[in-house]
């Protein structure tokens, strides 16, 4: 009965949602069980901030017998038991540390510790209950008078975020939150929200009670597309006094755009938040698009008129031709805008700048977003700023990385005769042997390699094609003894250690451990390799082992 | 004895002095390059973090992260960047933040500590917030913003951030985004790392994604090289005070761009240079100022006077007889002075002339270039240190040639183009010299000349001025007496102080271990006479045995070959003991070791007096004991391989030793 007298009241909607909502709803104001475990892997974010401000809501309209309180805390922002205990109850009690009170725990003034431990956690908790219970009444019983033991039940659900944190730092106070029902002895249910399943978290030996599962389905395309859509009368307020960027009556040009936006960037990532994200980054110069597509028409209705000044504040929804030709010019930049804010290689605001669209006057509009690769930038930017001698290092660990140690001889090893006797391996080795084809190790990945055949390939490397750049020095005369002194001096192991820490090299031994040599992993990729060996003048496709096809 | 260490002392001083002047207005030079080089950036860090506007309709607020790739200028630029700014700045070092709670701690604490005025009364840490926590800082925030009256962002900037744990940082950086609407914190992130894309290669999305990443990078790489060298070395205004020759320079500017491309290490070289500089000559005394000739006359100048009277010696063969003499007469020690003030003009005048010389043809080679000529084909980016190093050399004949041929193929326009720049070149001179008034009038009457009707003669003209020009100014500073004083000359860079070769280190550690231990004060002589293999440490005793084996080594002939040495040693020490303890005695070279500790060393002490006593059983228990000791150190150096294959065998690691 409740449950329908608040839908009434005010119901909460939430695209995508409507089904969890509800089965929570009614948990909630019901018989809730007393250990619920979301799980989303892929909107954990949304699902977060659904759960939460369902409760929110849920505890605004408390109905007549069973009124709800809820305390939320972050597991990942509590770095310790105690200020996990601190964030729950704080948030139970709606307390804020206040700094002329020395930043004292709530009610902590009779020196009570309820962040201690477990026991005193509890504590803490019955005295929160007893607190709002009379709070809650107080605020009733001037409107009804009522008997102290008339007062309506009080539930309280406490709902930790990102719970998948608690095992690993914490994993001591996680049987006791999910048996938190039991302890406390109120009437109280605890919600864990997580990216990882229950039985990743789950503590050993059965140790705490199987929870009441809910797992939330990835958001479908459609879904992504409404939650964002529905965020549009939000910006609007928000952005009203600034900009007009979100003006009311934009409202279905965004979803317009935001629908085909969907379309295209669906297919990489389901996550709302990143659809929003490159909505909020791309958005901008659409509206911008629209309103130079406006102007034009103006001018053209004035014949070539000078009003330029036109502001965005003036931009109106344009006409459903002209509609769906800017969408389909804008849309051709969504999967440049994909590929340099999904992995934030820009952040949107930059990006957004960047890439603001040229005005439709000039006939080449291309709105192909130019964004340089990932490897381009680093490639270029480690040409100009590494020593040579890093350099060096980077082709030779990239060398021992995809060559077999047991090639090294035949591919480096000078024969008697002065002669370079190499053999790459025949094509013929590429035959598939049992139905399973062979991986180039190019291709396999990099395999770990030790220092000391690092630095031999590095002085192959130096003896072969950096002996003409060195400084001159007569003390060396036997051939190779210079390039003898050069890969023991102490600014190639440094080196070495400092391309570890930007990591253009992966150490895989521990860096304390002594016994045996250090072993090593290429981190380059090949074409930054290739752009490194062509600026050494090192002729790399001949020194592979394995023939680039 | 002593009063003459004193003397030697008090030359040291004085030299030492010299040099502190010498560096410091060298380094002011290179300070105020730098400043200037990193004022741009500096700027726009503050403009970064003033930036407040953000984009609307982002799905969450954004921690500002400003990255400064900063692979030249490390250390201490971004304590600069925070004293320009009002904010409140806190500096993290990765030794802050070895976990997450500490980390946070470290944080908060920076702020706290930093504003007295904002005291936190009647706290008990048991019951109150706990310092790690952000609320706190949180709490902190709205009373400052309450205090001052503002709210300005709070900046934290954290060093070496590469070197920091990445699951810490990522912790802090999550609290720090979940707090960002109450808590205005701004990150710099201070990278040495060339990749600019660090923190995507290392950091997870999922915290990417709660970050406003601006990346910013400073000047590096051959740029700061060229830089420091132009402006320092070969710049119209301003003559260091030390010269520095081509062979230091060279090793400089290759030091930079093949081990270490950054500016510390830059400096450090051209201090190195400057004390070798002071160290090895003693002329440098009379760097600065030279004495009367009534206090060369004193004893303690003395070594000075007889210095310069024989370097300055006319004893070339290519004077005239005429000339000697009358040089001869003129050197006296009345004179001295004179003649050393005469040559310290003369040094720094041709100095600058060489420098103004480069400056011109540099002028004209980027005109050149501008104009889309090839020119003399330099290279001003990487090549500028050979370029410089030619000009120091004196080996540039060969360029003067060829660009006075192709002046004079120039259009008259674009000599007009030309002559003005070199005008303001000449204006740029610290002090007028008599080379660049001559040359200023030359340039000035040729830009007269192009207003007149003979102005196609003016290519020719100007050609034929600027050969002669540059001729006359060229001249190799070693030709000038008493160059050794201003100018380094051909003095090799102390390489190895700065990027020795470990193996080899260690293995004339090995080989030659007195050469390490005793005090350097030993005379040449000493180092012909080979010491006999006896005399030195067990270690380095295994190790000559170890050289002269095999690839496999089999320990047990290994331990009689070392036996039978110290049986040569321990009787030698019986014969110099006996008949008394001469001065000269080799001493047991095991004390001489660093690594023997002090209770083996008095062990020894005995053992050398008392060893008639000791037991055949007592010496090959300790010969055993000393061989195993030595094994284990030529072990745990790396100079042995165990194997399996053989038994009582090991596999050598180092072959091939030149000794």
């Amino acid at each position: 009965m409740s449950t329908s007298k608040l839908h009434e009241q005010e119901p909460l909607v939430y695209p995508g949602y409507d089904a969890v909502l509800l089965e929570l709803t009614t948990l909630l104001t019901g018989y809730p069980p007393p250990f619920t475990f979301i799980h989303d892997s892929e909107a954990f974010e949304v699902t977060t901030k659904v759960t939460r401000s369902l409760l929110e809501h849920l505890s605004a309209t408390s109905s007549e017998d069973t009124s709800i309180a809820f305390a939320h805390a972050d597991a990942a922002c509590c770095l310790s038991q105690r200020s996990l205990f601190e964030a729950v109850i704080h948030s139970l009690v709606d307390f804020e540390p206040e700094w002329k009170d020395g930043c004292s725990n709530w009610e902590s003034a009779d020196d009570i510790r309820w962040n201690e431990n477990v026991d005193s956690f509890l504590q803490g908790l019955r005295r929160a209950y007893a607190h709002i219970r009379q709070k809650r009444s107080t605020g009733k019983e001037k409107g009804k008078e009522r008997e102290a033991t008339d007062r309506p039940g009080l539930r309280v659900v406490l709902l930790i975020e990102g719970a998948e944190r608690l095992r690993d730092v914490m994993p001591d106070v996680l049987v006791p939150l999910t048996r938190l029902n039991e302890l406390s002895q109120l009437d109280l249910c605890v919600i864990f929200v997580s990216r990882v399943g229950w039985e990743v978290i789950k503590p050993p030996l059965a140790a705490s009670p199987d929870p009441y599962f809910i797992d939330i389905p990835p958001p479908t395309k459609e879904t992504a597309a409404q939650i964002l859509i529905s965020q549009f009368p939000g910006l609007s307020e928000e952005t009203s006094e600034s900009t007009n960027l979100y003006h009311p009556s934009l409202q279905n040009l965004y979803s317009h755009f935001v629908t085909i936006l969907c379309d295209i960037c669906h297919l990489f990532t389901r996550d709302p938040q990143e659809l929003q994200y490159i909505a909020a980054a791309r958005w901008p110069g659409f509206v911008k698009l629209v309103a130079d597509a406006n102007r034009r028409k103006l001018n053209t209705g004035d014949e070539g008129g000078m009003d330029v000044d036109e502001d965005v504040d003036h931009v109106q929804p344009p006409s459903e031709e002209d509609r769906l030709r800017l969408i389909r010019l804008i849309s051709g930049s969504f999967p440049a805008a994909f590929e340099s804010l999904y992995p934030r290689l820009m952040n949107a605001d930059d990006w957004a700048k960047a890439n603001q669209p040229p005005s439709l006057a000039s006939r080449t509009l291309d709105l192909r977003a130019t964004t340089n690769t990932v490897e381009d930038q680093s490639s270029a930017h480690l040409l100009e700023y590494l020593p040579k001698i890093s350099k060096y290092i980077l082709v030779a660990s990239y060398l021992a990385s995809t060559n077999p140690a047991k090639s090294d001889l035949r591919m480096f090893g000078r024969g008697l005769d002065e002669k370079k006797r190499k053999r790459r391996a025949m094509k013929a080795s590429r035959k598939t042997k049992g139905g399973v084809a062979k991986i180039a190790q190019r291709l396999a990945g990099p395999s770990p390699f030790p220092i000391d055949r690092l630095v031999a390939i590095l002085g192959v490397l130096l003896e072969e094609y950096d002996a003409d750049s060195r400084m001159p020095a007569e003390e060396f005369s036997i051939p190779g003894e210079y390039t003898d002194m050069e890969i023991s001096r102490v600014d190639v192991y440094s080196s070495i250690l400092e391309l570890v820490a930007a990591r253009l090299l992966h150490r895989t031994t521990k860096a304390d451990q002594l016994d045996g040599p250090a072993t090593f992993k290429s981190a380059v990729s090949y074409d930054t390799t290739l752009a490194l060996a062509k600026d050494l003048k090192i002729p790399l496709l001949d020194l592979l082992w394995e023939p680039v096809v | 004895m002593s009063e003459g260490l004193q003397k030697e002392e008090e030359d040291r001083q004085v030299c030492f002095d010299a040099y502190k002047k010498a560096w410091a207005k060298c380094l002011d030079r290179i300070q105020a390059i730098a400043r200037r080089l990193l004022d741009p950036v500096a700027g726009q860090i503050v403009k970064e973090i003033e930036d407040h506007a953000t984009l609307t309709g982002l799905p969450h607020p954004e921690l500002p992260i400003i990255t400064v790739t900063n692979p030249a200028f490390r250390g201490t630029f971004l304590y600069d960047v925070s004293q320009r700014l009002d904010n409140r700045s806190v500096h993290l070092y990765p030794s802050d933040c070895h976990n997450a709670i500490a980390g946070m701690r470290s944080l908060i604490a920076g702020f706290l500590e930093g504003t007295r005025d904002i005291v936190r009364e009647s706290h008990r840490s048991t019951t109150s917030v706990p310092n790690y926590d952000i609320k706190l800082l949180v709490a902190w925030y709205k009373e400052f913003c309450t205090v001052r009256g503002n709210d300005a962002q709070l900046i934290v900037i954290l060093h070496d951030f590469e070197v920091f744990d990445t699951e810490v940082m990522q912790d802090i950086f999550y609290i720090c985004s979940q707090h960002v609407r109450a808590l205005p914190l701004v990150f710099i992130l201070s990278m040495s790392s060339p990749v600019p894309l660090y923190l995507n290669i290392a950091y997870p999305r999922s915290i990417l994604k709660r970050l406003r990443i601006r990346k910013l990078t400073l000047p590096g790489g051959v740029s700061v090289l060229n830089t420091v060298l132009l402006e320092t070395f070969f710049s119209v205004d301003f003559q260091p005070d030390v010269i520095l020759g081509p062979i230091a320079l060279q090793y400089i500017a290759d030091f930079y761009l093949r081990y270490n491309p950054t500016f510390d290490s830059l400096i450090t070289n051209l201090q190195l240079m400057h004390m070798k500089h002071f160290s090895i000559e003693p002329l440098t005394s009379i760097l600065y100022s030279t004495p009367r000739s009534k206090e060369l006359s004193q004893p303690e100048w003395s070594d000075i006077a007889d210095d310069l009277l024989t370097r300055l010696a006319p004893v070339s063969k290519k004077l005239s007889d005429e000339k000697r003499n009358q040089q001869w007469k003129l050197l006296t020690p009345a004179n001295l002075p004179n003649l050393v003030e005469k040559h310290r003009k003369q040094l720094y005048s041709r100095a600058k002339a060489v420098v103004v010389v480069f400056n011109v043809m540099k002028i004209i080679q980027l005109f050149l270039v501008n104009e889309g000529y090839k020119g003399l084909g330099w290279d001003f980016k990487i090549g500028l240190s050979d370029i410089l190093v030619e000009f120091l050399q004196n080996n540039v004949d060969r360029d003067v040639k060829d660009l006075s041929l192709i002046m004079r193929k120039m259009s008259v326009a674009q000599v007009a183009k030309v002559l003005p720049q070199i005008l303001d070149l000449f204006s740029e001179m610290e002090h007028e010299t008599a080379i660049t008034r001559e040359a200023t009038a030359e340039v000035e009457a040729l830009i007269e000349l192009l207003k007149t009707n003979s102005k196609d003669d003016v290519p020719n003209k100007f050609s034929e001025w600027a050969t002669s020009f540059f001729k006359s100014n060229l001249v190799s500073l070693e030709e000038n007496p008493l160059w050794e004083i201003w100018y380094t000359g051909l003095t090799p860079f102390p390489s190895e102080l700065i990027n020795p070769s470990i193996r080899a280190t260690m293995i004339s550690g090995l080989l030659r271990p007195h050469d390490f231990t005793d005090k350097v004060q030993s005379t040449p002589d000493v180092d012909s006479e080979e010491e006999s293999l006896w005399q030195l440490p067990d270690t380095s005793i295994l190790f000559k045995r170890y050289l002269d084996s095999g690839k496999m080594i089999n320990v047990y002939d290994w331990f009689e070959s070392f036996q039978s040495v110290l049986e040569v040693q321990k009787t030698e020490l019986q014969k110099a003991a006996s008949p008394r303890k001469k001065r000269g005695k080799p001493q047991s070279p095991r004390k001489l070791s660093a690594k023997t500790k002090g209770k083996q060393k008095q062990q020894e002490d005995v053992e050398v007096d008392d060893n008639a006593d000791q037991t055949e059983e007592e010496w090959k228990l300790e010969v055993q004991a000393r061989f195993i000791r030595a094994l284990h150190e030529l072990d745990y150096l790396g100079f042995i391989k165990h194997t399996k294959r053989k038994a009582d065998h090991v596999i050598r690691t180092v072959f091939e030793v030149t000794e």
